[in-house]
């Protein structure tokens, strides 16, 4: 039973998440252990790993999406701006539908165009951003409380968000012909298209559930603080793919992990957190994330390299 | 396949090509790099669609706008690396586009039971021992990963069976086993297409030859009547050669 665990790539990001939550319960003195921190770092987690869910099926196909962050607080921002005019949850439906509408537009750049994904996501990324300082003017968008944001952004509620969406879309990658086909289009484009799969269609679909998922997670983010800066989800995308590679997730495609990139969402959250406790220094953050990310990656990539080893 | 003609800008690929299998038949399509080889397989397989000339299966005429009609007509591709992809194991990859469903409601999923089970069968059929049955295709050997792809056309009830360059990095005993596969199906009455450099595998199994040069056809030999060194000298020197047939 050890052993089978042993083989799964996701070995890397629960051995470090194990070893961070030891660390920082050490360090902080307990204090990192408490329910009011418990519940900060889940909460980052809700959104981070919601993104990085999306993304997971992006890097799946052999591609990448740097908009997500800004689809993220695009779409936490639009809806801030919209709550004054429609119902919450009419400016909900909107958001959500803008968002993806921004993933099909991505992937369909990408397919007809064959611009590599790296360049057309940094464009719509720099674009929305763009677009987000225009519409606020750079000034700090609010919500009122009411029933729809109590209900996103409610503390009990926000965990099984997560659970849901990691739920559905373990499901999606690994149990379904849509799955398996885009598994297949990352692994190897030319086989997968010599034996039938539609691979632009495909990988259309997989940047509009990406963009969707961010969009989620910007609703979700501003029914919490009911608050958004115009900088809102700046970096993101950086600590959504990190999640899904600490994950097993691998960037060169054919193969992805959900229950990895929310576990790396976790890590991730846990590490600003326990940081910010231990009253290190804000910028060692970043470093950390960085070492982090190497670490659990070597870990993944050995796993995976054994796996694809003919020894 | 008659009068087929192709072009690629300036380049002409194919250029009035007549070709034709029977059932049951074996034919070795040879020649050398740039004859044309992969465009005609390409045609008939749907990834290209011809400029001019038709395509006529059973005497009806057809047109393949992609790989997926192609593949519904029955004509099934092995080619040199085993159409295979790397990150998945044998039962996904063996389904890869046409997976084996179980519905609940408006919802499909994979019934990954029955696609191990099935694949694991055809590909033991084959005749190729496996030391995992779980394995990522990407710890096959070449001639494991050929027959995901050979058992694959075997389970979609190939009529035509096109064997792009199948032999090229087989094991002598691998080899061997791809040979009795062509035997094997040819009994059966599919039809068999064998592309290749190598003039000796296709002529142990062929019934006929088919020699490709700079976008023609310049010559067909039934296997009788000719060896394998004139196969080879006609491509060689461009030219038909029956050095053989001289002899007597």
């Amino acid at each position: 039973m050890i052993r089978k665990l042993m083989k799964k790539p996701e070995i890397g990001v629960i051995t470090s998440l194990i070893i961070v939550f030891a660390l920082f319960g050490v360090m902080s003195k307990g204090a990192f252990l408490s329910i009011g921190v418990l519940k900060t770092v889940f909460a980052v987690s809700v959104e981070l790993g919601i993104v990085a869910i999306g993304v997971t099926h992006v890097l799946v196909a052999a591609e990448i999406d740097l908009s997500v962050g800004s689809v993220y607080g695009f779409s936490a921002l639009m809806f801030a701006k919209m709550y004054k005019m429609l119902s919450p949850g009419l400016a909900a439906i909107v958001v959500l539908v803008l968002g993806m509408g921004i993933g099909f537009a991505n992937g369909y750049i990408r397919v007809k165009t064959r611009v590599p994904s790296l360049i057309v996501t940094l464009g719509s990324m720099m674009t929305l951003r763009g677009i987000i300082y225009f519409v606020t003017g750079g000034f700090t968008q609010s919500v009122k409380a009411s029933f729809f944001t109590k209900i996103l952004g409610s503390d009990i509620l926000d965990p099984l968000w997560l659970i849901l969406v990691a739920f559905i879309f373990t499901v999606v990658l690994t149990r379904t012909p849509f799955g398996n086909r885009l598994l297949a289009t990352g692994g190897n484009i030319e086989t997968a298209r010599t034996l039938g799969v539609k691979v632009d269609k495909i990988r259309v679909i997989a940047f509009m559930i990406s963009s969707t998922l961010a969009s989620l997670a910007g609703l979700i983010s501003i029914s919490r603080l009911r608050v958004a800066s115009a900088t809102h989800g700046e970096l993101m995308e950086l600590e959504a793919i990190a999640a899904a590679v600490m994950g097993g997730t691998l960037l060169t495609g054919g193969y992805g992990s959900v229950v990895g990139s929310t576990m790396g969402a976790i890590l991730i959250a846990s590490l600003r957190s326990g940081l910010l406790l231990s009253g290190a220094p804000s910028y060692w953050y970043v470093a950390f994330l960085g070492i982090i990310l190497v670490v659990a990656s070597i870990i993944n990539l050995t796993v995976v390299r054994k796996l694809m080893s003919s020894s | 396949m008659k009068g087929i003609r192709k072009k690629f800008g300036a380049v002409v690929a194919l250029d009035g090509v007549d070709f034709d299998v029977g059932h049951g038949e074996v034919v070795g399509l040879v020649g050398d790099n740039g004859a044309g080889k992969s465009t005609l397989v390409k045609i008939l397989t749907g990834v290209y669609q011809p400029d001019e000339g038709e395509i006529l299966l059973d005497g009806k005429k057809v047109a393949f706008e992609s790989p997926t009609e192609a593949r519904n007509a029955g004509i099934e591709a092995v080619h040199q690396y085993g159409g295979v992809v790397d990150t998945l194991d044998i039962a996904r990859n063996f389904f890869i586009g046409r997976e084996i469903v179980k519905k609940w409601g408006p919802f499909k999923f994979l019934d990954l039971k029955k696609m191990r089970e099935e694949s694991l069968k055809m590909v033991k059929k084959v005749g190729i021992q496996l030391r995992s049955e779980d394995a990522l295709a990407a710890t096959l050997s070449g001639g494991q990963r050929q027959a995901i792809s050979i058992g694959r056309a075997m389970y979609f009830k190939a009529r035509l069976v096109i064997l792009d360059e199948p032999t090229n990095h087989l094991s002598i005993k691998e080899v061997d086993t791809v040979l009795d596969f062509v035997r094997e199906i040819k009994k059966q009455g599919t039809s068999v297409i064998f592309v290749t450099h190598n003039i000796y595998h296709v002529y142990d199994v062929a019934d006929r030859l088919v020699v490709l040069d700079r976008a023609k056809k310049i010559a067909e030999f039934m296997k009788a009547e000719i060896t394998p060194e004139d196969v080879i000298d006609t491509i060689r020197y461009g030219t038909v050669s029956r050095k053989s047939l001289r002899r007597e």
